[in-house]
């Protein structure tokens, strides 16, 4: 019996760890999503020759010891799991900072490897590494690899067995008044985590005469800190840990790494840059690389829709000519509709887009778009990393909604997470390019799209004026461009698309057949009747659509194809029984109107009832006045 | 003078971190510490964040005008 080996992969941001961590468990694991308190890990089972290993991706940080919610993450998880083995991903290229958090790591006493990661782009640079000088400081194996290219991966497969515990670098004396009320935190610590190493609970002990882990009380601190004040001057011991962690990480690359000076030319980011980053291309670029991407999928989803819809076509007259009466074909039909539409948005949209931002992702272009939109986005009480969530939207509301904890503060992360509803994900952007495409003119999605970006530009500035806070600094690392691989490219939508079928799709069929069975027992007559008020009186549609725009509450892919059953009319002949005005109508609305119930989730789970009522309330409010103007356009 | 006065692409070297506590930590743990030569390479439009680059340690960072204003910079000598 060999029990499972728990390996944890930790580095810091961009070190290419995700792709490392896909590189060691392959696409044959069982990979699961585990949304944390705040930012999610990943975690996966795999079995290499005959031992078990649980290989846990946690989220990259810059220090043990930070406050951005992935680092209190990890030093949760690292604080209460075992943990077997620690493998330290490390950019190569950044190696001299990289090294501050491999020699935290090595202070927590748990066995460690450490993997240079990246080595092409350290050459590239002129960076020579030399491995042997940093196993004898840090007596731990040290593993060159280029994850992209898989090189070195096994290597470090093999010596997941052999991790070493890691050499202590870090040791910060002080004098005698510091160390003992640092003595004082040390053993509270210890009482809450005794399986915690002195050497450990000190380092603990010191972030948190920051206040950063909350074990010492606020009136403690204030206290803790005259003492400091006597001893220290200005600087906290915090500070002083730091500089010592530098000079050592300083010292360790001195003695293992030798800047070769290239003679080169200017380098392929500073002339992208020189571009894209520039404050009149900048924008430009961004907005026609935004359009570019929107017309690219709205041409592949209009070419595809109509080639997928074909079969299902076929087999729906199939079963026409079975001729059947009763429940069962009903029950039949109502399980194709709802695999059409969820084929019909997944291949023509869902992949396409996610395929499109996984490109910006990895190219590096996603955080040069935060630093260009970071004082726009400040001046609307958002912040420059809420472009990230915002962007995600566009694939599924959900995962963005989730992703927006990687804003710090705590009214510019809710912010954010509030508006991301109104992004059209690819499910409604397919009901919005469907219909712009048969009968509005591809303007009409344009147009929308813009004003979608006015309308979460206005709620965001709203919310800024009511939900005043201390607007928090923006400083975020620009990593290098990257050639994205297509394995990664291919994993990310394979992880993305994994979770839609799993999740999405039986909602999408069950919602399907519930909707056959409430339109055969004539129950969706009731409903629409109760809100016929509504769509009749107020939106000037068809009744019948009450329960359609019900049901787009649980998937808005839904709205379409139940439109269609509902008025009994095909997609393409909906101009016969409703007005173009109603069309757009209806589009809007769509577009706006409440999130989907698995957004709706995500968003009480990011930021509580209030903020997820107060969504509903006013996405529906929005989307009923802008249907309504859009009426009013129309009938000009 | 403060890091938002700096030309583009004058070599500088960081004098001073006048931040809040919060500011320094994150700024010292991405890697802009005391010491280092750094220089702007780009600004964004309208005022927006500024585009540094650490040669110490490699990396590149977008800091916003206002922790800009808090870093004490200094031309670096040529020599």
């Amino acid at each position: 019996m060999h029990s499972t080996i728990k390996v944890a992969l930790i580095g810091q941001p961009n070190c290419g760890k995700s792709t490392f961590f896909n590189q060691l468990v392959g696409y044959r694991a069982q990979t699961s999503n585990f949304p944390g308190t705040t930012v999610e890990f990943l975690k996966a089972e795999v079995t290499y020759g005959d031992s078990k290993f649980e290989i846990i991706d946690l989220p990259g940080i810059y220090s043990l010891l930070g406050e951005e919610p992935a680092e209190r993450v990890t030093l949760k998880y690292i604080l209460n799991n075992e943990i077997d083995v620690i493998v330290n991903v490390v950019d190569s290229s950044v190696l001299s900072r990289s090294l501050e958090l491999t020699v935290e790591i090595a202070s927590l006493r748990i066995p460690m490897i450490l993997v240079l990661n990246m080595l092409d782009e350290a050459e590239k640079k002129g960076i020579k590494i030399d491995t042997e000088a940093l196993k004898q400081r840090l007596g731990v194996e040290v593993i060159k690899t280029i994850a992209v290219q898989g090189k070195g991966v096994d290597q470090v497969v093999k010596s997941l067995k052999n991790a070493r515990i890691p050499t202590n670098l870090l040791s910060v004396p002080f004098d005698d008044e510091v160390e003992k009320e640092l003595k004082k935190v040390v053993e509270k610590i210890r009482i809450k985590h005794p399986e915690i190493s002195e050497e450990t609970s000190r380092i603990l002990a010191i972030a948190d005469l920051e206040g950063q882990l909350g074990i010492v009380s606020e009136g403690e601190l204030i206290e803790l800190k005259k003492i400091f004040m006597r001893s220290l001057g200005e600087k906290s011991p915090w500070l002083i840990m730091h500089h010592e962690k530098h000079k050592i990480a300083m010292e360790l690359f001195e003695e293992s790494a030798q800047i070769v000076h290239k003679e080169m030319g200017k380098s392929i980011d500073y002339v992208l840059d020189s571009v894209l980053m520039t404050p009149f291309f900048g924008p430009i670029l961004a907005l026609i690389i935004l359009l570019l991407t929107f017309f690219i999928v709205q041409r592949i989803g209009t070419y595809l829709g109509p080639l997928l819809a074909a079969p299902f076509e076929f087999l729906n007259q199939q079963l026409k000519n079975l001729n059947s009466t009763g429940l069962s074909p009903v029950l039949l039909q109502s399980i194709l509709d709802g695999l059409r539409s969820g084929v019909e948005i997944v291949f023509p949209y869902f992949i396409p887009f996610i395929f499109f931002i996984s490109i910006l992702e990895d190219i590096g272009y996603l955080p040069r778009l935060a630093f260009l939109l970071d004082h726009f986005l400040h001046s609307i009480g958002l912040h420059g990393k809420s472009v990230v969530p915002l962007i995600l939207g566009l694939g599924c509301n959900v995962p963005a909604v989730f992703s927006s904890r990687i804003i710090e503060s705590e009214r510019e992360r809710i912010t954010t997470a509030f508006l991301i509803p109104l992004v059209p994900c690819s499910a409604r952007l397919s009901i919005i390019f469907a219909l712009s495409t048969l009968f509005l003119g591809p303007w009409f999605s344009f147009f929308l799209l813009v004003l979608d970006i006015f309308v979460i530009a206005i709620l965001a500035k709203l919310i800024s004026v009511f939900f005043k806070s201390e607007l928090t600094d923006f400083i975020l690392e620009i990593p290098p461009y990257r050639v994205p691989t297509l394995k990664s490219l291919s994993g990310k939508v394979w992880f993305k698309l994994k979770d839609f079928i799993g999740f999405a799709l039986p909602v999408i069929i069950a919602g399907s057949i519930v909707l056959s069975l409430l339109q055969y027992f004539n129950i969706d007559a009731i409903i629409n009747n109760a809100l016929s008020i509504f769509t009749e009186g107020i939106l000037e549609l068809k009744s019948e659509l009450g329960v359609v725009l019900i049901f787009g509450i649980l998937r808005k892919e839904l709205a379409l194809i139940m439109a269609s059953e509902a008025l009994h009319t095909p997609v393409q002949m909906l101009n016969s029984v409703l007005s173009t005005g109603q069309i757009a109508k209806f589009v809007v609305f769509i577009t706006f109107y409440t999130p989907c119930l698995s957004t709706i989730l995500a968003l009480w789970k990011e930021t509580g009832i209030k903020w997820t009522l107060l969504q509903i309330f006013l996405s529906l409010t929005v989307a009923t006045l802008l249907a309504l103007l859009t009426g009013i356009l129309f009938s000009l | 003078m403060s890091l938002n006065e700096a030309k583009l692409n004058d070599l500088l070297i960081v004098k001073g971190i006048k931040a809040g506590r919060k500011a320094y930590r994150r700024l010292v743990s991405l890697g802009i510490n005391v010491g280092d030569r750094i220089r702007v390479l780009h600004s964004a439009p309208f005022g927006g964040a500024i585009l540094v680059e650490d040669l110490d340690s490699g990396i590149k960072v977008a800091l916003g005008q206002g922790l800009a204003r808090k870093i004490i910079v200094e031309h670096a000598q040529h020599n």
